[in-house]
């Protein structure tokens, strides 16, 4: 069987609809649901003020115990410049292009590449442009030759096709129209503590198993890296990431920053962002801390660089 | 009533029984997403379920998100974590153990022998790569939305679906292969 597994599941799924019964019965809890509530909801103002009550007195506790006056001080001089930055506004017709190139570790199980009896690991680069105007959007993406640490593995993986179905050596171009995420489309506060708050609501709602606080760096950084935020909300982020527990990696004469966290959920991991002096994401990795799935300790899982978002009138690339 | 799912929630918040209105936007997407991961004889449960939460839950929605679906599906992720947990609570084994084996088990019942090995060897992810991979597969929900919506990083979303895609293959061959030395054995 050579089908893609996703594919298969895809096809088993199938595209199960409600019968007439089911919607009935479903419909029927909710109504039970909406009259029943009543009694209950007297007490229910209490759950979120207690919740207030105790978010507060743990922010205070972790504010006087362990507050990283080095990483605000830093980080609150690039919010400030991001604040005084100039709106950058899309004109009709323009695009906003951002040039990414990332690489990302494949990795392989034992014998999933016939003729090697170990577990494999290579990296694999890419370049992906996006040119977004809001309601559209073209992504451009070019996989480049994948980086071997061993020639037997190299010579096994074009042996058996691997190099065409990572797709090396292509380039993809996809139009996109009426793409939105609720990260985007939010109108998120551009107070920081407000911010931090609807980030630990979002995050939450998550199921996510992830602490909070890894949840809303990520979030933080997705929202960095994608939504073109005003410059009231690029501060209020930045701000933000300075109530989180992360440690100054670096500082450069440019006033750029780069950011650590660390979580110990196994298999550890450190992420790692940087910020240049105005607040843009322009680098970010993920970093395995311990062995697992035979890659090593150390390990750069997936690294990006990401150019300052520039103002185009085509969706040609850009010369830069 | 019409407006945005935002402002249809908003305003359950003062007439309850405007909530029905989310119901009949989401229910047969709702329904669709938990009858994959779930399935019978639970499945429709679950998906109502997924309403009477939301509903319990509407003064939390953030009203700047004018489309509730991610919300929903969300809720729905959630809630097919927890009936995977509750049936090992109540066969009394340890709760990895047994996620993985209902899991497996369920699946395999709801298709015909050549096609379960796949559905098995979901049961073989550990329940985050099975979360992502379910957003993936039966959401339809691209790398950066499931980033979003869980509040991971892009790469890590894209290593566990690689690794997922990985085990599976591993293990849809692995089968094959059995299954052909079993047809050979006889004729040997």
């Amino acid at each position: 069987m050579h089908d893609d597994p996703f594919e298969v599941l895809r096809r088993l799924a199938g595209d199960p609809v409600p019968t007439d019964a089911d919607r009935q019965r479903a419909l029927a809890r909710l109504e039970h649901a909406i009259r029943t509530e009543t009694p209950r909801s007297r007490f229910r103002w209490l759950t979120p003020i207690a919740a207030a009550v105790a978010l507060f007195v743990v922010m205070v506790g972790v504010m006087l115990v362990t507050r990283p006056t080095a990483v605000e001080a830093a980080l609150g001089e690039i919010a400030t410049a991001a604040r005084l930055a100039t709106p950058q506004e899309i004109p009709t017709g323009s695009f906003l292009y951002t040039r990414t190139e990332e690489t990302s570790l494949g990795i392989t199980e034992q014998g999933d590449l016939i003729g090697i009896e170990d577990p494999v690991a290579y990296l694999l680069p890419i370049t992906r442009q996006e040119w977004d105007n809001g309601d559209f959007q073209q992504l451009t993406i070019t996989t480049h030759t994948p980086i071997f640490f061993d020639p037997v593995v190299e010579a096994a993986y074009y042996a058996h096709g691997w190099d065409r179905s990572d797709g090396v050596g292509e380039t993809v171009t996809r139009q996109l129209t009426g793409i939105t995420s609720d990260l985007a489309t939010t109108n998120w506060p551009t107070n920081p503590n407000d911010l931090k708050q609807a980030l630990d609501d979002h995050a939450s709602q998550s199921g996510s198993d992830l602490p909070l606080d890894i949840q809303v760096f990520h979030l933080a950084t997705n929202l960095l890296r994608g939504t073109n935020p005003t410059p009231a909300l690029r501060a209020a982020l930045i701000e933000l990431l300075a109530q989180l527990p992360v440690t100054i990696a670096n500082q450069t004469p440019d006033g750029s920053i780069t950011l650590t966290i660390t979580y110990n959920q196994p298999p550890a991991t450190r992420d790692t962002i940087t910020l240049d002096a105005q607040g843009h994401l322009i680098a970010e990795t993920n970093t395995i801390l311990q062995a697992a799935n035979s890659v090593p300790a150390g390990t750069n899982t997936y690294q990006a660089t990401h150019t300052v978002p520039i103002i185009v009138n085509s969706l040609d690339t850009p010369d830069q | 009533m019409d407006g945005t799912d935002a402002e249809v929630i908003e305003a359950s918040w003062d007439d309850p029984s405007v909530f029905a209105e989310v119901f009949h936007r989401y229910y047969p997407t709702v329904f669709a997403y938990v009858m994959r991961t779930v399935g019978h004889p639970d499945g429709p449960d679950v998906a109502a379920d997924v309403f009477v939460e939301a509903y319990r839950s509407r003064r939390r929605y953030d009203t700047s998100y004018p489309n509730a679906r991610g919300w929903l599906l969300g809720i729905a992720s959630h809630l097919v974590g927890t009936h995977y947990r509750r049936k090992a609570r109540l066969r009394s084994v340890p709760v990895d153990e047994t996620i993985e084996g209902d899991f497996a088990d369920e699946v395999a019942e709801r298709v015909d022998a050549s096609r379960s090995t796949i559905l098995t060897a979901m049961g073989s992810l550990r329940p985050t790569e099975r979360e992502i991979l379910s957003l993936f597969v039966f959401a339809d929900l691209s790398y950066r939305e499931i980033a979003q919506a869980l509040g991971i990083a892009e790469g890590t979303v894209r290593s566990r679906l690689n690794r997922s895609r990985t085990k599976l293959r591993n293990l849809m061959a692995g089968s094959n292969e059995h299954r052909e030395r079993g047809q050979e054995a006889p004729d040997a």
